[in-house]
């Protein structure tokens, strides 16, 4: 097999963005450049600010480059300064000459880029890995309704102006067939979980063209024992944001028994409450007060603080209100043999083997998920009965071989 | 009537009195009389009287009312006054002038306000060159004011009333035609407005200064630009107008005039006739502030202008050009020297300080451990004076840290990137002369012999620059290339190929010939420099002065060698424009984009064909 030279192209460096997206695109490269059949990888991330005069480009490492973009029109996805696609962009593939450029996203970036990458040669592979349900949905790629937050089931042009009635239906049809024509040149789609295949399979892509590959994880080299402290531990890791349903939590804490409460803890490790709307800002703090005896607020963590937190946990709770597609935490849950307790929806669903790796509960409901906690105490065996059933999450090295397989299987002439 | 003054930058002139003017077309002195002759429009009739004032101390002053007042149809056509019972034209005589001075100041007044005066020569009252400023008004017109002056024994019946024949004849039309921005100067003039012209009758433009011509050209010869004001303000009395009804007209005049006089402009048509005519004034003081008359001159076209590039060809460029000796400003060198300079340096390093002077701090830090610095003459050169006294002190505090020699050149001005560069290298007494940017550092120890010893490995090297990159490690520069832009047509610009990309994107890891080098780093032997007369100063303030010196420097036959081996950092900031006004920057950009496309495009089309970047 000829020596592959790669491009991964992200919407962040996961250094200055730490996102889920970006990181998965990061440990991709990272894999890459390890692999003897890469010639040579270089990984792009976009970058907010530009700090050289007339060039969007910049320097993090020799290979890892900044990409400075904006990209004001989200209905679209356009890049505000289209010279920099077809100019400078450009310019870098001439002289780097991809055989493979793998776009983690095009938010922030715009579409043209990735249309740029045919322009610029037929012969070089392009591939996409989906991230939320972005091309489908306008309302931040969760398939929720605005509002109301209900679960969204299928797009369609009227139903989308239902969620922003200041948009023409019209638009929405326009904006489906503008995105569809950019995707139609891609070469290969990746989606981390099955349930998102679906999704974009019912929404019109060929399904045969995505291909499903978990994303990769560093291993955790130092599995804890585990630290009973005679309460059972069920936390919560991630944003503290409405769609992520840690009230959902919160409440069903307030309706368990005092029995119950009397040997739990729920912990809550994560950022940026203070950046949410006030009405849901408030709602949390006065959970918080009333559940003072059993909840902590732990606050925000560093990735590499992981392993450590999870080894004083039981049951790690995943209670968002949206589909999901393949949430980090699961897998570094289950590298660390922690089962789940998640939303019984999307791609939580369909990582979480209800009953062998961990249990769902009716998405929303605090009365269903107070249920499961107090089944949960009263069932001593299963937390360890579960944690047998768990396998830890794909490694980097078999995520990039997959890929690598994957990339040497696509025919262009098809 | 109210005229839209705006040009494309929407700037509005302002009266004081509501749009009042005046204009004195003679002033002259015959035995104990004072004869002023002009016209006074004053639409809202609030002028009280005329002031007349020598050295600041007023000489008199006239009642508005007691002047005798005739019509000037000239003056009636200019601003669109069909009626004509307006008498706009006034005579006035002052008697026994207690006057020693060659000119007066006059000015009208309201009750409160007055005019902005103006400062007339007076002259010798001569019966000949009076009459040729009554030129332009009618029969009727010019007999009354010779009546009345013969009735104040002014007039000398014996001579003949000389009719000019050669004076064209009014004629009325429908054109309309404005001035907006004017300057005028003694080789050169400029102008723009706009025109209206619904019969197409106007065939002509002439200029003209005390009766005489002094350009002429065809009515198509001019910039057309687009004026929705003018359309807008024109449909009110129902008059349509192209889009394009702006022009302008710039250009270099065959003989000097007298920039102090005004210049009449007609419009003629095929027959001659005049259908308009305006009066334009010199403004000399603000065509001496660069910065002033380049920023009103910017403002008459807009960038996006489709035919931008002749704008430049056919009347920005010539232009200016005129008007560069007048912007030079004057080196007065002063020589500062801290230390025992070095004897016989091989190389003297010239580098120009501008605004941010702390880098200077930080290039003697990292110099003064460098052993090449023994053969080396350094050289700053102040071109900002806001900080000259600033870098003078802090030299005399800082030179015993580092023990370093170097020289400050200052000149007492700012005179851009070439002048500086000038200066600097007319102190230097070194074999080579290297020029560097203050924002520019080095990486190693050593990178002077490294970049000499390439200069001497190609015996036709005319100048070697090292491989300059971003504090992040990604290019900065790698040489050179020129290039057209699809939104500026016809202009040739400079770019760096790969500029933020990183060192290893185009493979260079040996010394090359490439199209041009950077002036932010640049080795050469003095002699070439001093043979092509080192940078060239018409390039107002910065930008196509280093490729002009590459391109003069490839005229003797000698190439542009970049030697990616020597590596520094340029930390080029994102350009603060001196104005902050980047439409000002970026057409004063072009203007030197212009002048050195016309002096290099077929150079560069043959160098583009023959020398491939990578």
């Amino acid at each position: 097999m000829p020596k592959e030279r790669i491009l991964v192209i992200a919407h962040g460096h996961p250094q200055i963005n730490k996102g889920g997206g970006e990181i998965a695109a990061y440990n991709l490269f990272l894999g890459l450049k390890a692999n003897p059949q890469v010639e040579k990888a270089v990984f792009i991330g976009r970058a907010a600010k530009s700090e050289h005069e007339s060039t969007p480009w910049g320097q993090w490492k020799e290979d890892e480059l900044l990409f400075h973009s904006n990209m004001s029109d989200f209905f679209l996805y356009a890049q505000d300064n289209k010279a920099f696609v077809w100019k400078e962009f450009r310019s870098f593939l001439e002289a780097f000459k991809p055989t493979v450029v793998h776009f983690h996203h095009y938010i922030h970036l715009g579409l043209e880029m990735v249309r740029e990458v045919k322009n610029y040669s037929k012969s070089t592979k392009l591939i996409l890995t989906l991230h939320e349900y972005h091309g489908i949905c306008f309302n931040s790629g969760q398939m929720i309704k605005t509002g109301s937050n209900k679960l969204c089931f299928k797009a369609s042009p009227r139903e989308c102006n239902m969620c922003f009635p200041h948009i023409e239906a019209s638009k929405f049809l326009l904006r489906e067939q503008y995105i569809k024509s950019y995707f139609h040149i891609v070469d290969q789609f990746v989606s981390p979980s099955k349930f998102l295949i679906q999704r974009y399979s019912e929404w019109g892509l060929d399904s045969s063209k995505i291909a499903h590959i978990e994303n990769g994880q560093p291993e955790n080299k130092n599995l804890k024992p585990f630290k009973t402290n005679n309460k059972i531990v069920f936390a919560f890791f991630g944003q503290i944001n409405p769609y992520k349903g840690v009230d959902v939590l919160l409440e069903a804490a307030s309706l368990l028994p005092k029995a119950v409460k009397k040997q739990i803890q729920i912990q809550l490790n994560g950022a940026n409450l203070e950046h949410q709307p006030q009405d849901f800002k408030e709602k949390i703090h006065n959970l918080l007060k009333v559940n003072s005896k059993i909840v902590i607020n732990q606050g925000g963590y560093e990735p590499n603080e992981l392993p450590d937190l999870l080894a004083q946990v039981n049951w790690v709770v995943i209670p968002s209100i949206w589909w999901e597609n393949a949430p980090m935490v699961i897998q570094e849950a289950f590298n660390a043999k922690v089962p789940v307790l998640c939303s019984n929806i999307g791609g939580m669903a369909e990582q979480v083997e209800d009953g062998k790796t961990g249990i769902h509960f009716r998405v929303g409901k605090p009365a269903d998920l107070a249920n499961k906690i107090i089944e949960i105490v009263e069932n001593n065996a299963l937390e360890n009965e579960l944690r047998a059933n768990i396998k830890p999450a794909q490694s980097i090295e078999s995520c990039t071989k997959k890929h690598l397989e994957l990339y040497s299987n696509i025919n262009l002439e098809a | 009537m109210k005229f839209p003054f705006s040009s494309s930058s929407g700037k509005k002139v302002q009266q004081n009195l509501n749009n009042a003017h005046f204009s004195i077309d003679y002033l002259g002195k015959i035995e104990n009389n004072l004869i002023v002759f002009g016209w006074l429009f004053d639409p809202n009739k609030l002028i009280v009287s005329a002031n007349f004032y020598a050295q600041n101390k007023i000489l008199s002053t006239v009642e508005i009312d007691k002047v005798l007042r005739f019509e000037r149809e000239d003056v009636n056509t200019h601003f669109n006054l069909n009626s004509t019972s307006e008498k706009l034209g006034f005579l006035f005589q002052i008697s026994n002038p207690v006057l020693d001075e060659p000119q007066l100041d006059i000015s009208f007044s309201a009750a409160e306000e007055q005019l902005d005066s103006k400062s007339i020569k007076i002259q010798t009252f001569e019966q000949e060159d009076f009459l040729e400023s009554l030129q332009n008004l009618t029969t009727n017109d010019r007999q009354a004011i010779i009546t009345t002056l013969t009735d104040l024994k002014i007039w000398k019946k014996s001579k003949p009333e000389k009719l000019n024949q050669e004076k064209p004849k009014s004629k009325k039309s429908k054109v309309q035609f404005h001035i907006d921005n004017s300057f005028v100067f003694e080789s050169a003039i400029f102008t723009s407005g706009w025109i209206a012209d619904p019969d197409q009758e106007a065939h002509l433009i002439s200029f003209s200064q005390k009766g005489k011509t002094i350009f002429k050209s065809s009515i198509e010869e001019v910039a057309n630009i687009s004026r929705t004001d003018v359309q807008d303000f024109l449909r009110k009395s129902e008059v349509e107008v192209p889009l394009k009804c702006g022009f302008i007209k710039a250009f270099k005049l065959e003989n000097s005039i007298d920039a102090s006089k005004d210049v009449e402009i007609f419009i003629l048509n095929k027959e001659g006739e005049i259908l308009k005519m305006v009066v334009i004034s010199s403004k000399l003081a603000e065509i001496k502030n660069f910065k002033k008359i380049t920023e009103n001159i910017f403002g008459t076209f807009p960038i996006s202008h489709e035919k931008l590039f002749e704008i430049y060809d056919n009347h920005i460029g010539p232009f200016f050009k005129e008007l560069t000796p007048i912007w030079k400003k004057k080196k007065n060198k002063k020589v500062y020297t801290y230390g025992k300079q070095n004897q016989n340096p091989e190389v003297s390093l010239v580098v120009p300080l501008y605004g941010r002077w702390d880098f200077l701090n930080f290039q003697l830090a990292i110099f003064c451990n460098d052993t090449d610095f023994s053969k080396v003459e350094l050289i700053y050169v102040i071109d900002d004076p806001s900080i000259a006294d600033a870098v003078i002190g802090h030299s005399n505090a800082i030179f015993p840290i580092y023990q370093l020699p170097f020289k400050i050149v200052y000149g007492g001005e700012n005179f851009g990137f070439a002048g500086a560069n000038n200066l600097g290298v007319s102190e230097a007494t070194g074999k080579y002369v290297l020029l560097m940017n203050s924002d520019v550092f080095p990486k190693k120890q050593g990178w002077i012999s490294e970049l000499i010893k390439q200069y001497n490995l190609y015996p036709d090297a005319g100048i070697v620059g090292p491989r300059l990159t971003y504090e992040d490690e990604s290019l900065q520069h790698e040489g050179m290339v020129f290039e057209k832009n699809k939104f500026l047509k016809g202009f040739w610009f400079n770019i760096h190929p790969g500029k933020g990309q990183p060192k290893w994107i185009f493979n260079h890891n040996n010394t090359k010939e490439v199209p041009m080098l950077t002036g932010a780093c640049m080795l050469m032997l003095k002699e070439t420099y001093l043979q092509v007369n080192g940078f060239d100063e018409d390039y107002l303030q910065g930008d196509f002065e280093d490729s002009d010196l590459n391109m003069k420097v490839k005229e003797l036959g000698l190439k542009s060698y970049l030697a990616p081996q020597v590596e520094l950092y340029h930390l080029e900031r994102k350009s603060q424009s001196l104005f902050n006004n980047s439409d000002w920057k970026l057409k004063l950009t072009l203007y030197n984009a212009w002048q050195h496309t016309k002096k290099w495009n077929n150079e560069i089309e043959t160098l583009n064909k023959e020398l491939q970047y990578a």
